[in-house]
């Protein structure tokens, strides 16, 4: 029953003491007349307390004298006596007023602006190109049009997909799915050449339809003509086709890495520290000393915005930068650790350059001495795909 | 007074008599609430410390430690410790405390 105690509270309400003979008589009576009481509590043999609405409380006077009770009034209680004390204070009445004014004023903008799911675009293009538009923080609500944004968008950056603008609060969540770009797929039927797509050595070539140029063994350069899209038939005519062929080459990748004996390591301490700063709108403004107070630190920034639930978020915040002290160790790393750090980096590095689909024919590690540590050298042979169709050119 | 009083009991007699026994089987046949049908108090309990009463007709006596409450099947005695009536309406009433015993006089 919290809402019925809190709906009488904003309607105001009276407790009242009712003093006689019979003051079950007394309740009797209001409840016929239609008059609500509640916590009715018998304090003594001959009084009662109740509570009663402000309204009812004027229907009082005739129960009481028919009743023959005494009847007075305890405490008064409720919105509109606590309204009554300060109707005097105006300013402070004023002021109450401004600040709803103010928070509805400021809620009615766009303080943030939030991209998610991109990938590949930066985030940071799509909402200067979003605030090109007329989205950005700052802007009244009612102005913006979401569909025309959405449509403007998706004209101005072409990688997109899908982009939704969900407008809750003073925030403005941006949702985007980037486009996958589609490999170039030649139709059948437009003639076409083969080129390399890279460097290497021909391992095999199986030519389904063209004239190939090169043969198994051949050296070939990035962008070389491997299968001529032009088949010469038994009368010596040119005709063009749309060359297709399967041609493995040997590639190969290479990475170095190079180990110090002696080297200095970043060490996190547990030292840290946190400066303030008060952010409003786009300036931030110290608090107090904003230097860093080490010689080599991290930050790490974290920014409070003042808000009303999740949604609705003021363009004021706090901004805290903790800062990490990091101590620099010098450390010795012995030769045979050196090699093989060397080794393992030099590996994970030249992986990330083999595509997925090459089969990894052979792998060859160097390792020799360089000034004050090791150098790894890692050479690995693949064996790859690498002829490219090409729209022959007339 | 008295003789209203006592044309009102020799009716709920006469009732009693021949139509709530028809009444009552008609209730419970299309399983009608009785309370309605019979215009009998309903009384809900909430462990001993709160009870919910239903179609009643007046309180007779109010006391910390004791409620007489007037319903068309007599008087409903509540005995216990510092009770209070939460809530009252015209048709129910909710009283509170440390109910010890529920008595019905005739």
């Amino acid at each position: 029953m919290l809402i019925l105690r809190i709906w009488n509270y904003i309607r105001g309400y009276v407790i009242i003491m009712v003093e006689g003979f019979f003051p079950e008589k007394f309740i009797n009576v209001c409840i016929n007349r239609g008059i609500f009481l509640w916590d009715i509590n018998r304090e003594n043999s001959s009084t009662v307390t109740m509570k009663v609405g402000v309204k009812a409380f004027k229907k009082l006077i005739p129960v009481v004298r028919k009743t023959r009770c005494r009847l007075s009034v305890r405490a008064k209680k409720g919105l509109p006596f606590l309204l009554r004390r300060y109707r005097k204070r105006k300013t402070f009445a004023a002021g109450c007023l401004i600040f709803i004014g103010m928070v509805y004023l400021l809620s009615s903008f766009i303080w943030t602006v939030e991209v998610y799911g991109n990938e590949k675009i930066p985030t940071q293009e799509i909402v200067k190109n979003l605030s090109d538009i007329g989205l950005k923080a700052g802007v009244w609500k009612p102005v913006i049009n979401t569909e025309t944004i959405i449509n403007r968008m998706m004209i101005e950056i072409q990688e997109l997909a899908w982009i939704s603008i969900d407008i809750s609060g003073t925030r403005a969540i941006i949702e985007v799915a980037e486009r996958v770009k589609q490999p170039r797929i030649i139709e059948k039927d437009i003639p076409c050449n083969i080129v390399a797509g890279k460097d290497g050595i021909i391992d095999s070539i199986y030519v389904k339809e063209g004239t190939p140029l090169v043969d198994e063994g051949s050296t070939v350069k990035k962008g070389d003509l491997l299968v001529a899209g032009m088949v010469e038939n038994n009368n010596g005519v040119l005709r063009y086709v749309h060359a297709m062929a399967d041609i493995n080459a040997r590639t190969w990748y290479e990475e170095s890495t190079v180990v110090l004996f002696s080297r200095t390591r970043v060490i996190e301490t547990n030292n840290t520290k946190n400066r303030y700063s008060i952010k409003l709108f786009d300036k931030v403004v110290g608090l107090g000393d904003t230097q860093s107070p080490f010689e080599h630190f991290n930050v790490e920034q974290d920014i409070r915005y003042l808000s009303l639930g999740w949604d609705v978020r003021f363009p004021f915040g706090i901004v805290t930068h903790k800062y990490t002290e990091k101590k620099l160790v010098k450390e010795k790393v012995s030769s045979s650790k050196a090699k093989e750090e060397a080794a393992n980096s030099a590996w994970e590095k030249v992986k990330l350059t083999i595509p997925q689909k090459a089969r990894i024919a052979d792998k060859k590690l160097y390792v020799e001495p360089s000034a004050g540590g090791v150098k790894a050298r890692i050479l690995v042979e693949c064996i790859e795909e690498i002829g490219i169709q090409e729209k022959i050119s007339y | 007074m008295p003789r209203k009083s006592r044309e009102k009991a020799g009716r709920t007699r006469k009732e009693k008599r021949d139509g709530i026994s028809l009444k009552e089987k008609f209730s419970e046949a299309l399983e009608l609430p009785k309370e309605l049908i019979l215009d009998v108090p309903r009384i809900t309990l909430i462990g001993n410390r709160q009870l919910f009463l239903e179609n009643y007709k007046g309180i007779i006596e109010y006391e910390d430690n004791k409620v007489r409450i007037k319903t068309h099947e007599g008087v409903v005695s509540l005995e216990g410790s510092g009770i209070l009536i939460k809530e009252i309406t015209s048709e129910d009433i909710m009283v509170t405390g440390t109910i010890s015993s529920i008595q019905f006089q005739y």
